[in-house]
């Protein structure tokens, strides 16, 4: 050792303190850099003196007592543009923006939002609504007739994400400030439509202004939305747009809800902060929620939920969705192109043993592709669950030892309750002679494979489990999606049934109109469906939500039609403590 | 100090074409492996006219030194592409993630050499006795536990069952809404401290406490190896030896002469395990839900977002290239006999 | 190293019970890797082929010691045949990248001049990226699986031990008697191939064999990752994920698999640092005379 080394060491705590000042250097650069990007809503850039930009009490200036409520999402936000967002921005779209109409579907109701009342002519193609006039967007421009024209027209100009809800739309006309009419090329149940979870919301026009754009559909609007500015006429407003980390709303006192008496979509003690924070793993937001550190819990292990129930601490809601997981079979493919094959593989699922390993019991095993709950689901469509029957028609078909092909099942890697399902149909498979190689795959190549099979069959998988969820609420939106024979973007068994197309197409036209009718031709395209087997439906999945026992009125927070949605605005945080 | 501006130029441009190395390879890894680059690019359900444009922005019609020639033009721009899962550009987002993955980097080298060190001398002290064997077990073990498995269990029982520290999140919402804390450099300890906001402060450390400790066994263990190692050596050095002889006190000798003497086999440590450290935060961020550049790769990966994948991945080589420099300039600026 | 130095090897881990706990577990970890299939209690839990209702979530009991998962399976029966697949990842990670690396470090030592420094250059941009993380890019790019995961690794691997063949290679070829051959007229490859790859192939292959703990571990940071094997393949890091999910409830199904791969490491690596520890020639003086400070 060198007797210099001694003097360099003394220098070399200074050195390590160097590091750590460039680090900070190179940091602070970055926060810089960064700065005009990820955008708390103060910050902004907005070339506008609108008053979202300006949050109302600063909390740099009044560390007030005010009511939060954190709601942790698995997911991380995606887009901020009410046009064309498609993903789980509908978590705080839907306190932010509002559509025309809401809908509940488990009692099949239509709820008012920026319409008191609506009418159609008596074949579903004229369509009025009546706004309400005391409604305001953020930016204090009322919400007009004109405005509701200009969103919709921007959303169907832009053809992205849900506007083929709009599909049916021919012309939108400004009958008056509060009056707007709809012509349709064909009957529709538009009341529904503008009831959907995407594509619906109504926005202030003022945005052009506000982006500096040319017109609505300048990508600069789309900027401006995306940079977390709102411009929607919600209970709450955007005040942080982090997506990936938190997105934080704030009360907006002015909202016409909070003066109405008896509005089933307000509560007077609804809380005046909602955050919605990023949390992507189950496990860590149960024991968020067990600690208090955040409210509402969006998902929880479903293994612990029983625990839950019986923890004095937190609540659990459980709530039907109408999010169904299916088995899609390539009908195209030997030997599954031969339907009792398929009915065979229908009778060995262990339908309950699935949903009590794959869901811990919070599911309902299938009857039919329509879920539970919703209009259109039938009780007749059950398989059930007989080896020897499942052995019997293996028989019948020619297979008397089992096949003589491993068949090959995919499903999303990463999903546990995929994967576990996947499991329990290759081990019960393997009871009737049939050999399954399960592969994990991600959604991408998944779906590319599946693709290939409308041009190659014998290339594509045979088996593949996937999930469904529809736009709107409509059983429409999954027969057709799954099993019309023009869907190929997702009719992955690769079915084609022109009676059943027919039956479908003719449903969908009644549905405003006769819905006795429509409902008795989709019973008939579902047993069609029953019979054929083209895709096996498992299970229909609840939704479970864990809250800390202060928040009130959780239950009626949540509505399947717009899946993974709190509506803070319903909530009753009296109780919450600290 | 002998450090010549040469050396330091020379470093630079070693920098450079290590640098122009990395991307090199990413560049083979991304645009020459697959069998269609373009899958990979274009996000999820590509219609054949995205995937058109992806094969269109990424050159791929045109010969390989072109499309290589577009990839680096691209990098250096900041033109790194768009994550399918945030639909932001891929490059903010790693900015906008790195500062909270360098603080908990940061704190967990403090704790792994605020332990390693004097664990590493006592070792060497102390050598063939059980305590050493003990220190040397452990320090192994830094190196030899699964990051992701550490932090599940000590989550689980430091958290879920003692419920003595936070499992996860790197903050209180609440604190800083009703404190009104605003971050300035992304770096919350630091920002918390120079505002004076000692509640945030204070929060953010109770925090940071766990995923730190998870993340600092591997430092510790290297550190506290190096340390054992290095204080045997100059514990068995000659002048040492005759130190002892000449009378003076034990513990001088081992202060004076040897402990210094470990500072550079603990700055090298750094550089070694900065590598591992900061893929150990891909997992540890994932599992406490830390909101930095190791949660976006973690969550990347898991959603096969291959732009986010391929920008972290060439953000992360650049950081540790950058670093290992720093750490041969300052190893040699310590240790004269280093020469390149 | 030349046998004297195993001998030395030996006589440092039997001294030393720490060192010698390394070698029990490495040996226990090779024999089980080889026997598992044949012993595991319950085959088909081990396959992932059966599930079980009767039996899910069970704590850990005389019957099933590591408890049973969520589908009822028996999770000694898979971290037992773990064993098997570790042992599969780490010989085929660690052969591979010797594979790859001692040609390039030989012909890059032995040849030198432009070639070598091209090669050497090569294997220093490898070396630029941090461990894992090339590995994690080759990974998501080939998408998940065994095989995939041993190239991954493999190829983030070899580097280092082209550096290692190419310190020895130049070490050993100005030694006299790679002289003598060269003055006596041998060909060149036979002088690479007989008298300069045997000497400098012990060190690598002794430093291959401690790096496969170190194998292990990264490949189960890949299944962490989702870029690793594919389940149902009872890799143990995958048997942690997979626990990942129901640990408040049943923390068994991802404590033991976790603790098999910290065991088995830990062997590798007490092992590795007595071989350090016997490489330094200080302490190897210090070792033989037999005296201690």
């Amino acid at each position: 050792m060198n007797h210099s080394l001694l003097k360099g060491a003394s220098k070399t705590v200074g050195v390590v303190v160097a590091i750590i000042i460039v680090l900070i250097v190179i940091s602070v650069v970055v926060y810089l850099s960064q700065r005009q990007q990820v955008t708390t809503t103060p910050t902004t850039p907005s070339p506008s003196p609108s008053p979202t930009t300006t949050p109302s009490p600063s909390p740099t200036t009044k560390p007030a007592k005010k009511t939060m409520v954190i709601y942790a999402s698995l997911s991380e936000m995606t887009s901020a543009d009410p046009s064309t967002e498609f993903s789980n921005s509908i978590l705080w779209m839907c306190l932010v923006y509002e559509p025309l109409v809401w809908y509940d579907p488990l009692e099949d109701k239509l709820i008012p939002g920026l319409a008191v009342k609506w009418e159609s002519n008596e074949n579903g193609t004229v369509w009025t609504f009546y706004l309400r006039k005391d409604a305001k967007f953020h930016d204090g421009t009322p919400v007009t007739a004109q405005a509701v024209k200009a969103s919709i027209e921007r959303t169907i100009a832009l053809g992205q994400g849900a506007a083929f809800i709009w599909d049916p739309v021919e012309r939108i006309e400004v009958v008056d400030n509060y009056t707007v009419r709809f012509y349709l090329k064909y009957p529709a149940a538009l009341d529904k439509i503008a009831a959907s979870s995407y594509g619906a919301w109504i926005f202030s026009p003022k945005v052009v202004e506000y982006a500096g754009a040319k017109n609505l559909t300048d990508p600069k609007v789309a900027e401006w939305f995306n940079s977390g500015n709102d411009a929607g006429s919600g209970p709450y407003r955007l005040v942080k747009w982090d997506p990936e980390n938190e997105v934080i709303l704030e009360k907006n006192p002015d909202w016409w809800g909070w003066k109405l008496k008896d509005y089933s979509l307000a509560s007077p003690n609804a809380p005046d902060v909602f955050v919605i924070k990023i949390v992507k793993d189950a496990v860590t937001q149960e024991r968020l929620v067990l600690s208090g550190d955040i409210h509402i819990a969006e998902y929880v292990p479903l293994e612990d939920v029983e625990a839950l129930k019986n923890n004095p601490r937190v609540q659990v809601v459980i709530k039907p969705s109408f999010q169904n997981l299916l088995m899609l079979i390539n009908t195209k493919k030997p030997p599954l192109d031969n339907v009792l094959v398929r009915r065979a593989i229908a009778h060995a699922i262990p339908y309950e043993d699935i949903v009590k390993v794959a869901r811990a019991g919070l599911a309902k095993v299938a009857s039919g592709p329509i879920p539970h709950g919703m209009w259109g689901h039938f009780e007749d469509f059950y398989y059930e669950y007989n080896l020897t029957l499942a052995k019997e028609l293996l028989a019948k078909a020619g297979y008397p030892n089992g096949i003589n092909r491993t068949l090959l099942l995919v499903y999303t890697a990463g999903d546990i309750y995929e994967k576990r399902t996947a499991e329990i149909i290759k081990a019960s498979l393997a009871k009737i002679g049939i050999k399954v190689e399960i592969r994990p795959m991600s959604w991408e190549e998944q779906w590319s494979l599946a693709q290939s099979g409308w041009e190659n069959p014998e290339a594509a998988q045979d088996l593949f489990i996937f999930y469904w969820w529809p736009t709107y609420i409509t059983p429409f939106d999954y027969l057709y999606n799954m099993f019309h024979s023009e869907s190929k973007l997702f009719n992955l068994c690769y079915y084609e049934n022109p009676e059943f197309d027919k039956l479908i197409e003719e449903a969908v036209k009644l549905e405003a109109i006769n819905r006795t009718k429509a409902l008795e031709l989709y019973y008939k395209a579902q047993k069609i469906l029953y019979e054929d087997v083209p895709a096996i439906p498992l299970w229909d999945m609840e939704d479970v939500r864990v809250a800390v026992k202060g928040i009130g009125n959780l239950d009626k927070a949540i509505n399947p039609a717009y899946p993974t949605v709190i509506f803070a605005q319903v909530l009753d945080v009296s109780g919450l403590q600290g | 100090m002998p450090i010549s501006r040469e050396y330091i130029i020379k470093r630079l441009i070693l920098l450079v074409v290590v640098v122009f190395g990395v991307l090199i390879i990413t560049f083979v890894i991304t645009r020459v492996i697959p069998a269609r680059p373009e899958l990979l690019w274009a996000g999820a359900h590509p219609t054949p006219e995205q995937l058109e444009k992806a094969r269109k922005e990424l050159h791929l019609d045109e010969p390989i030194y072109v499309q290589l020639y577009y990839y680096l033009a691209d990098f250096f721009r900041g033109n790194w592409g768009v994550s399918w899962r945030t639909r932001q550009p891929v490059l903010q987002d790693i900015l906008s993630a790195l500062p909270a993955t360098l603080e908990l980097v940061i704190v967990a080298f403090i704790i792994a050499i605020a332990l390693g060190v004097p664990l590493g001398a006592i070792a060497a002290l102390k050598r063939n006795t059980w305590i050493d064997h003990v220190i040397r077990i452990v320090s192994v073990l830094g190196a030899s536990v699964p990051v992701f498995w550490l932090a599940l269990i000590l989550q689980l029982v430091l958290s879920s069952w003692l419920g003595i520290l936070p499992g996860a999140k790197r903050v209180d919402e609440l604190v800083v809404y009703e404190t009104g804390f605003k971050p300035i450099t992304g770096f919350i300890l630091f920002d918390s401290l120079i505002e004076g906001n000692f509640e945030v402060f204070v929060n953010a450390l109770h925090h940071i406490i766990l995923p730190a400790i998870v993340l600092s066994f591997y430092p510790f263990g290297l550190s506290a190896r190096m340390t054992r190692a290095v204080m045997t050596e100059v514990l068995s050095e000659l002048y040492t030896r005759s130190a002892l002889a000449w009378g003076l006190p034990r513990r001088l000798v081992i202060y004076k002469y040897a402990l210094k003497n470990t500072l550079a086999p603990v700055i090298a440590s750094l550089g070694l395990s900065f590598g591992y450290t900061i893929i150990g935060a891909f997992m540890v961020e994932l599992i406490f839900v830390w909101p930095g550049i190791g949660l976006y790769a973690a969550m990347a990966l898991l959603s096969y977002d291959y732009p986010a994948i391929m920008g972290c991945v060439i953000v992360v080589a650049i950081i540790y290239t950058v670093i290992n420099m720093i750490v041969d300039v300052v190893h040699a600026i310590i240790d004269p006999r280093v020469k390149l | 190293m030349i046998p004297e130095d195993v001998k030395i090897i030996f006589r440092l881990i039997k001294s030393n019970p720490v060192s010698l706990a390394g070698l029990i577990i490495v040996a226990g970890f090779i024999i089980v890797g080889i026997i598992a299939p044949f012993i595991v209690p319950y085959p088909e839990d081990a396959w992932g082929e059966v599930y079980h209702m009767e039996r899910r979530f069970q704590p850990p009991s005389w019957e099933h010691p590591f408890g049973t998962d969520a589908m009822g399976r028996d999770v000694f029966s898979r971290v037992i045949l773990g064993a098997r697949f570790s042992l599969i990842i780490a010989v085929g990670v660690v052969g591979l990248a010797l594979i790859i690396g001692i040609p390039v470090g030989l012909v890059a030592g032995y040849v030198g001049g432009k070639l070598g420094t091209a090669l050497m250059r090569i294997t220093d941009m490898f070396l630029a990226f941090p461990p894992l993380l090339l590995a994690i890019a080759l990974a998501a790019t080939l998408g998940r699986g065994l095989v995939n995961t041993i190239i991954a690794l493999a190829i983030s691997w070899w580097p280092w031990y082209a550096r290692l063949v190419y310190v020895q290679v130049n070490s050993i070829k100005s030694l006299p008697y790679v002289d003598a051959a060269r003055i006596i007229g041998l060909h060149p490859l036979a002088i690479m191939f007989k008298h300069v790859l045997p000497n400098a192939l012990t060190p690598v292959t002794v430093q291959a064999a401690l790096d496969m703990g170190s194998a292990i571990l990264e490949a189960a940071g890949l299944s962490f990752l989702g870029v690793g094997v594919k389940p149902p393949t009872p890799e143990w890091g995958l048997l942690v994920t997979e626990g990942w999910t129901s640990i408040n409830i049943a923390w068994w199904i991802s404590l033991f698999p976790g603790l098999a791969i910290l065991i088995t490491v830990l062997g590798f690596n007490l092992l590795a640092d007595a071989v350090r520890e016997a490489g330094d020639p200080r302490l190897r003086r210090i070792l033989l005379v037999g005296r201690k400070i």
